[in-house]
């Protein structure tokens, strides 16, 4: 069971005002990793290899079961063994790169007023953890996705390939399809289509992985269940986060605005006093039905607020992880 | 539309009311603009809001709308309670009106208006103080008019606020000829008064009128109905006018409205004219008095006679008595044998004596006629009687044609009309008809008879010579609708016991010899006692009749003694004669009476003159016309102020009755028939221009209870003391604390339920603000 700090004693490096104010990609991951490792009494990444790697001294929390007895017996010193495991886990990341994740509120920016979008959001997010499953011999992958899958790369766990994805994050920003000219309601070629997503990333993967999605989920909730189904049948583990801006979940507007959909919807223009209750009432409909599809398929589902810090969807990736790893342990 | 006047009978402050509905414009504006300028805003979560959208779409509009009008509503409360609103200005916008006046406002156009004051009638006078009330009525009032002349004229009633209606109505009317009938003029007023329901201090009545003398005419106080009617509203009445002399010509009368036409000589009409003064110092002075006779239709008098009247000092009254010649053209004329002659009176007058000219001529028909075509219905020869004495139809044709045979012309034309067979076909032609056998006719005669005594004919029912029950007279009551007591046994005179030797025996009853001379007969005036001695009547029919005026002959000392009555029946007469012509029931036929009573009752049942309706009429009277305008369906204006009637007049086809009033003195013409003639004159009481009394104007009106006088120079200064009407800015205001407390809450309901109040918004400001402080 992984325990992560309390809330009081997360890192700032978890902070979404701060990561946005930080420009390198790389070093958001770094400051994430780094913040998310920082309290932790008990990690994931030793203790469960076969190799031994060094002692330690121990600590109370430490599992006793590592207990290096006969240092013990020798020195009177309490120690405990580390490994160096050999991990047969992949992990495949997939980041929504349509127009919708290009989104981004006032109400998270940068100490010095910088933007940060949903897709800044999953970009670090997913750089995290493809840095630390790179920094445990894992190979991991990227796949971004629009309508389709946009790019895609092999599995690796060289450094050399962590970078690439790193350039590879930084250079697939979503761009808005935020033409005012169509009628409310249309829809756009390029809107995010989980079915053909999910069948041209299956077709590239070929033993069971860990996969991780990020998005913000707005489509057919029919297609996404369908995706998720066709992960659970191919035996992958799948763990769904979905990104939403604060503004989304709360609907914060005053003022009679011209709303401009950036998947290719259209302009509507409303009074959103009059219509945030039913506005929260669909959206809580809608998340609550992505949660009971993902639990249906056991897997885990973690609703990321770009206004919050990255504890919640690290500590979910890395139970998952540590289960996975004990499954493939056993 | 709405004038500007009507809104500011709305308001204290029209131009805040007009702020406030100007005010509804903002919010629309707002809208408009808030829906113009919106703020682009980029959205990704967009199939979420497309679905709120979509579910929520209409539910928003209304409210949307809703709340629109509420704050549109808002501003214009809040401008109007600003402005003053008035709350009878309001109910009378909406119909309701209980803040409006109601101003009735009753003008004398009567005659004694048409009285030249200063060159002009005293009628331009009142009619400028009603068009100054008029003028002096809010938006609002309401304003009824009526002219008082009879008929009276409601010429605007209901009560209107359409003020241009009763200025039209003003401005075009003109004085009639007739009097004032203010019980009927007050009748409809204190209806309209009772349908509008408002309280004394907004109801008024305007009484415009000259008060000549004419107003105050013995029958013309006020009905008991009108008392208080001054408690109900203000009643102020015009001050009198000062009285002006004149002179008319009170009555134009023919001894004979029915001349009998010899060949052989011109016959004449005998006219009778009566002289009237009235105020003026009534001093010695001559008046020119003229009598023209004119063909109908003819400008030219085919005969004038003039005459001088001198007046004695301090004479008001006199009768002028002129024989005009009918002229041999107008005999030689008799073609059918009928011809209406037009007479007319007229006085030349001194303007200082005279200030009232409508009054100076009067018209009548005379009516040549070849002779009288008299009916009569006998038994024949069935009836019994002895050689030695004549039948009663023998006596009568003796009577009625006594020169029959001897000379070519015979002034009655008498028609046997055999019983059974008395159709209105064979009465239709007749003037007269005289029923010796009434016992022997039919139900159908009957009523053929009841028709034609209806249309004007003069039915003389006389006594069968018949001792058996005279059931016959059942019909008088049954058929002719005739009330009078009537015995069916005949009575027998029996010599009373008498025990001194010196008492004059008789054989009959006598003929009373006290009651005056009827006035169709009165040209036997001068012999009517030696006339009445002689007649002894030993058999009779019992007669009671309560009109004593109806007993042309009465026996004496005997209550059920009448032995002729006259009654009227339709436009027809009917005489009983309550004996037989025979011997043995009277000596009438044998005596002097006989023939001259026979003549004269049947022309002057025929010829009556000025009192017959069917001959004269007063001006604005819906005269019922006799049996000869039958085919007559309007009226044309002929001679005199009636020569400018332009639209005819109408007359009822069943009842022959002139469906319009007739308001223009002179002479009618059938429209089919140029023959026959209508005389109609003015109302000579309503020429009285003597003036009355403040005292006795006010003696007139205390009936009516309170009243003031109304200011002359300034008669709308009456309605200048506006009642007091409630501002209803306050309630108004409150109505908008409602209004905008409901606004608030809807628009919380509505969009801003999850929306941080305000209040909270700025506490949790002011708390971090504090925080700030101690940190």
């Amino acid at each position: 069971m992984t325990r992560i700090a309390s809330r009081h004693h997360e890192s700032p490096y978890l902070d979404p005002q701060v990561l946005a104010s930080v420009g390198s990609l790389e070093l958001r991951a770094r400051m994430i990793v780094e913040g998310m490792m920082t309290g932790m009494h008990r990690s994931p990444l030793q203790g469960v290899s076969i190799e031994f790697a060094q002692h330690r001294q121990y600590a109370p929390g430490d599992d006793i079961r590592h207990l290096d007895w006969k240092v013990y017996g020798r020195s009177d010193k309490l120690y405990v063994k580390q490994y160096h495991r050999e991990t047969n886990l992949d992990l495949l990341v997939l980041v929504d790169t349509s127009g919708s994740m290009s989104y981004r509120s006032d109400q998270v920016v940068g100490k010095e007023g910088q933007p940060w979008r949903k897709y800044d959001h999953a970009a670090s997010l997913a750089a995290a953890m493809m840095y630390m499953a790179v920094q445990q011999q894992d190979r991991t992958g990227l796949v971004q996705f629009t309508g389709e899958v946009a790019r895609t790369t092999r599995l690796s766990n060289t450094r050399e390939h962590w970078r690439n994805l790193l350039a590879m994050l930084e250079n697939g920003s979503p761009d808005p399809l935020d033409d005012t000219s169509v009628e409310p309601g249309a829809t756009h070629p390029d809107r995010t289509d989980f079915r053909r997503v999910a069948e041209q990333t299956l077709a590239r993967l070929t033993s069971r992985s860990l996969v991780v999605l990020i998005s913000d989920l707005f489509d057919d909730i029919d297609a996404f269940e369908r995706f998720v189904a066709q992960f659970y049948h191919r035996r992958h583990d799948l763990i769904v986060m979905q990104t939403l801006d604060p503004a989304e979940l709360t609907f914060p507007f005053r003022s009679a605005s011209d709303f401009v959909g950036l998947e290719g919807e259209g302009r509507l223009a409303l009074d959103p006093n009059a219509l945030r209750k039913a506005y929260l009432e669909a959206l809580q409909k809608h998340t609550d039905r992505v949660e009971d599809i993902t639990r249906r398929f056991h897997f885990d589902y973690v609703r990321v607020n770009t206004g919050e810090t990255l504890l919640a969807p690290l500590s979910q990736f890395l139970a998952r992880r540590a289960a996975q790893i004990n499954r493939g342990s056993k | 539309m709405w004038t500007l006047a009507q809104v500011e009978a709305l308001f204290t402050a029209p131009v805040l009311a007009a702020a406030g509905a100007a005010a509804m414009s903002v919010p629309v504006a707002i809208h408009l603009l808030t829906r113009m300028r919106r703020q682009r805003e980029p959205w990704a979560a967009m199939q979420f809001l497309l679905e709120a959208y979509r579910r929520q779409r209409y539910r928003v509009q209304m409210e949307q709308l809703l709340l629109l009008l509420l704050r549109c509503l808002i501003l214009l409360i809040l401008g109007f309670a600003l402005a003053g609103p008035l709350l009878g200005g309001i109910f009378t916008k909406l119909g309701i009106d209980t803040d409006g006046r109601v101003i009735c406002i009753v003008i004398d156009d009567a005659l004694s208006s048409r009285t030249l004051e200063a060159d002009a009638q005293r009628f331009e006078t009142l009619r400028k103080q009603a068009l100054a009330v008029v003028d002096g009525a809010k938006p609002g009032d309401r304003v009824g008019l009526w002219f008082a002349a009879n008929p009276v004229r409601s010429a605007v009633v209901p009560p209107t606020e359409q003020l241009s209606d009763v200025r039209a109505a003003l401005e075009s009317a003109e004085p009639r000829y007739s009097k004032a009938d203010w019980s009927t003029t007050l009748r409809s007023v204190s209806a309209a008064l009772s349908e509008a329901g408002r309280g004394r201090d907004r109801s008024y009545v305007m009484l415009i009128s000259d008060y000549a003398m004419a107003t105050l005419d013995e029958q013309q106080t006020m009905p008991a109905e009108f008392s208080g009617i001054g408690d109900r509203a203000q009643l102020l009445v015009s001050r009198p006018h000062a009285a002006m002399a004149n002179t008319q010509v009170a009555r134009l009368s023919l001894r004979r409205a029915v001349v009998l036409a010899d060949p052989g000589s011109v016959p004449t009409a005998s006219t009778q004219i009566a002289l009237r003064r009235f105020a003026g110092e009534a001093g010695q002075g001559v008046t020119g008095v003229t009598v023209d006779v004119f063909m109908p239709g003819s400008k030219e008098p085919l005969s004038t006679i003039k005459r001088e009247f001198r007046w004695s000092s301090g004479q008001t009254t006199a009768v002028v008595n002129i024989e005009a010649p009918l002229t041999e053209a107008a005999a030689s004329g008799l073609s059918d044998g009928t011809q209406s002659l037009v007479v007319r009176a007229s006085i030349d007058e001194d303007r200082n004596q005279n200030a009232l000219l409508e009054d100076d001529e009067r018209w009548a028909v005379v009516e040549l006629r070849r002779n009288l075509a008299v009916g009569m219905v006998d038994a024949g020869g069935t009836a019994a009687s002895s050689d030695e004495f004549l039948r009663p139809a023998d006596w009568l044709k003796l009577a009625l044609q006594p020169r029959a045979g001897v000379l070519a012309w015979d002034p009655i034309d008498l028609r046997d009309v055999p019983p059974g067979d008395v159709s209105m076909a064979r009465l239709q032609n007749l003037d007269a008809l005289m029923v010796l056998r009434p016992d022997i006719l039919t139900d159908d005669d009957w009523q053929s008879i009841k028709t034609a005594t209806d249309e004007g004919m003069v039915l003389w029912l006389l006594t069968p010579p018949i001792d058996a029950s005279a059931v016959w007279a059942t019909r008088l009551r049954d058929v002719l609708g005739i009330d009078w007591q009537i015995g069916l046994d005949v009575v027998q005179y029996e010599r009373p016991e008498t025990s001194g030797a010196t008492a004059v025996q008789r054989d009959g009853w006598s003929l009373t010899t006290d009651t005056a001379v009827p006035d169709r007969l009165r040209l036997l005036g001068a012999d009517w006692v030696t006339l009445l001695r002689p007649i002894v009547v030993r058999k009779r029919l019992p007669v009671n009749v309560r009109e004593t005026e109806r007993v042309w002959l009465q026996l004496a000392d005997v209550e059920d003694g009448a032995l002729m009555a006259v009654a009227p029946v339709g436009q027809g007469h009917v005489i009983l004669l309550a004996s037989a012509l025979e011997p043995s029931w009277m000596n009438t036929p044998t005596k002097p009476l006989f023939v001259p009573l026979l003549h004269e009752t049947l022309r002057g049942m025929l010829s009556m003159d000025g009192g017959d309706a069917s001959r004269e009429v007063i001006a604005g009277e819906m005269p019922t016309l006799n049996r000869r305008w039958f085919s007559s369906s309007t009226l044309v204006g002929s001679m005199g102020p009636a020569a400018k009637q332009t639209a005819p007049l109408p007359v009822a086809h069943d009842s022959r009755q002139v469906t319009a009033p007739i308001n223009l003195p002179g002479t009618y013409a059938a429209s089919t028939s140029r023959g026959l003639q209508l005389a109609v004159n003015v109302n000579a009481g309503a020429g009285d221009t003597g003036a009355i009394s403040e005292s006795m104007l006010n003696q007139w009106l205390r009936p009516l209870g309170e009243w003031t006088w109304l200011d002359s120079l300034d008669p709308a200064a009456a309605l200048a003391g506006e009642p007091k009407r409630a501002n209803i800015g306050w309630p108004l205001l409150w109505a908008l604390l409602g209004l905008v407390l409901l606004e608030m809450w809807l628009a919380r309901v509505f969009s801003h339920a999850s929306a941080p109040r305000r209040t909270r918004a700025w506490g949790a400001r002011f708390t971090r603000l504090l925080k700030g402080v101690r940190e």
